[in-house]
């Protein structure tokens, strides 16, 4: 009966009461907390589109109001290497990885204690949403880049075609022009080649167009870097100056576009009338080329705080560019055993690329 | 002189290189006519009956893939029984598909002019043929079914091509062709039906 139980039974009921009332109250508000700051990394993750490095910058604001005091992030982004730290950083810490073929980025977060019970539970969650959001973008990215890679393969598709062409009506008409004898068919041969030839020079063009933007995969042969140089900064109209010279056997077109996309980029991004300065320095191992051009304070800090995005494919900071010059240099420059650094100097913009020495004959000064 | 009273149609787009086979081919002593896309070329044969097709896949409006150019050797197939098709074309990995669909050669770009006289000639030859095979009453049909699919589809097939062909021979008389083929002509309407066989404009003096 009720009215016989005793005060502090009904004292004790209340209190659990009370207390699971208190538990799921503050078990609402963390869920409430945690969706809030989920919906807001996504926000975060569509307002910076999808740019991972910008993401991994402004989610730290997230990440610590879910528990976290602070992040560290090692980056492999493209090439560059960086360390980025938000917070502090104390012993206690949780790591994820995320990596492809040319990125890799070691997440570290930290706590003051070891987080349990629903804190730890509810930080997991927004962990997990973060580092999927994460290995989405990076996943966008790679798939922008083969399509890019597969379109360029598509072009070299119909340029064959275009060249198959060619090469049939010449071989078709010398075989007319062997053969044509009587008056007739020299008459007919002429009336044939005044309606085609217009349509044949059309497309020879084209092709030409077409193959002077790309890179043909070509036989290796020995080159003078000195002289490859010279011929590949005098139509960019850039006070220029080149020291040293070695000799290298490697395709000559690919070299050509990858140190020609080096100095576009001198073209493009820091036009000046400071001379470019090319200096080659052979050593037993590696045929070392330091490309440096004086610039603005400006520009220097700009270049110094996008250090890491500079090889990153289809990042620019320039209306005209694709963002597409570097890493296409870098890329051809690994697929020939070299590599290519950013060197950030006072006052200077400056590359050094780096090629195994294939000959190991040298020769200073020119 | 022409060598016969049948027609070569040329089908590519490319004009200098349409010009240039034709040359070849008229010194030849062939007749021939061209095409520049899929609608010429559908047009031309909906009006003449061709011995020989000499048809490159890279058609308008996507002349880069050999899907226009399967279409149209299809469709030569369905309308034009009994014409025999070169595929001479730039596309790689198309062999099996063109000889598939039917063609009669496949010739990868570039060739010589040589390499297409000789399949020209081959052509002129197996079409010569069986034109005297049907002189005698004999019917030569193609047959493409997966063997799993069972007997009555190959019975249909066979039943189909045979029916396609005498109709297109006799330019769609129904009397004819039901004496040809022994039938009575309201069998030849329902076959006709069953199979969706329209009758096509064509003129028989150019054969």
């Amino acid at each position: 009966m009720i009215s016989e139980l005793n005060p502090s039974w009904f004292l004790l009921l209340s209190l659990v009461g009370l207390v699971i009332l208190f538990v799921f109250g503050y078990l609402k508000n963390q869920s409430y907390q945690l969706s809030r700051n989920i919906a807001a990394l996504y926000q975060l993750n569509k307002t910076v589109k999808q740019d991972t490095l910008n993401f991994i910058d402004q989610a730290w604001h997230y990440l610590n109001a879910t528990g976290f005091v602070g992040y560290r992030v090692e980056l492999n982004w493209y090439g560059s290497k960086q360390t980025r730290d938000y917070g502090i950083l104390t012993e206690i810490f949780d790591t994820e990885t995320v990596s492809d073929d040319e990125i890799e980025l070691c997440f570290y977060f930290y706590s003051k204690t070891p987080l349990k019970g629903e804190k730890r539970y509810f930080s997991n969650l927004l962990k997990r949403a973060f580092i999927q959001l994460v290995e989405q973008n990076i996943q966008t990215k790679i798939n922008q880049v083969l399509s890019t890679q597969a379109g360029l393969q598509r072009t070299q598709v119909f340029q064959q075609h275009d060249l198959k062409n060619l090469i049939q009506f010449i071989a078709l008409l010398n075989t007319q022009v062997n053969t044509s004898q009587t008056p007739q068919q020299v008459e007919r041969l002429m009336h044939s080649l005044k309606l085609s030839l217009p349509s044949v020079k059309q497309r020879a063009e084209r092709l030409l167009q077409k193959s002077s933007m790309q890179t043909d995969i070509m036989p290796t042969n020995q080159a003078h870097l000195a002289n490859l140089l010279d011929t590949l900064v005098k139509p960019l109209f850039i006070p220029y100056q080149i020291h040293g010279d070695a000799t290298v056997a490697y395709s000559e077109n690919q070299l050509s576009e990858s140190l020609y996309n080096v100095i576009a980029n001198f073209r493009d991004h820091n036009p000046s009338q400071n001379t470019l300065i090319i200096e080659i320095k052979p050593d037993n191992e590696y045929v070392k080329i330091r490309f440096e051009q004086l610039t603005s304070p400006e520009k220097q800090a700009q270049l110094e705080q996008n250090a890491t995005r500079l090889f990153e494919p289809f990042w620019t900071n320039s209306e005209s560019g694709m963002g597409l010059g570097l890493y296409i240099a870098r890329k051809t420059l690994k697929q020939l055993g070299g590599d290519i650094a950013f060197i950030p100097q006072n006052q200077t913009i400056g590359f050094e690329v780096s090629l195994p020495n294939t000959t190991k004959s040298t020769t200073n000064a020119i | 002189m022409p060598i016969d009273d049948f027609h070569i149609l040329i089908i590519d787009d490319d004009p200098a290189i349409n010009t240039m086979i034709a040359l070849v081919l008229q010194d030849q002593g062939y007749h021939v006519e061209n095409a520049y896309s899929t609608e010429q070329a559908q047009q031309y044969l909906t009006a003449h009956r061709c011995a020989i097709v000499i048809l490159d896949l890279g058609l308008p409006p996507d002349e880069h893939t050999p899907d226009q150019g399967f279409g149209l050797l299809n469709w030569i197939q369905a309308h034009q029984t009994g014409c025999h098709i070169i595929v001479l074309t730039g596309q790689l990995d198309t062999a099996y598909e063109s000889i598939k669909l039917g063609a009669f050669d496949y010739l990868n770009k570039p060739v010589e002019a040589s390499a297409i006289v000789n399949s020209v000639k081959r052509a002129r030859l197996f079409y010569q043929q069986q034109q005297k095979m049907k002189n005698a009453g004999i019917h030569a049909v193609r047959l493409q079914s997966e063997l799993g699919s069972g007997i009555k589809n190959i019975r249909n097939q066979a039943e189909e091509s045979i029916i396609r062909l005498v109709l297109q021979d006799c330019d769609y008389n129904i009397h004819e062709a039901a004496r040809r083929l022994g039938l009575k002509r309201e069998n030849v309407y329902y076959l006709m039906k069953k199979y969706n066989l329209e009758r096509q404009v064509m003129t028989t003096d150019d054969l």
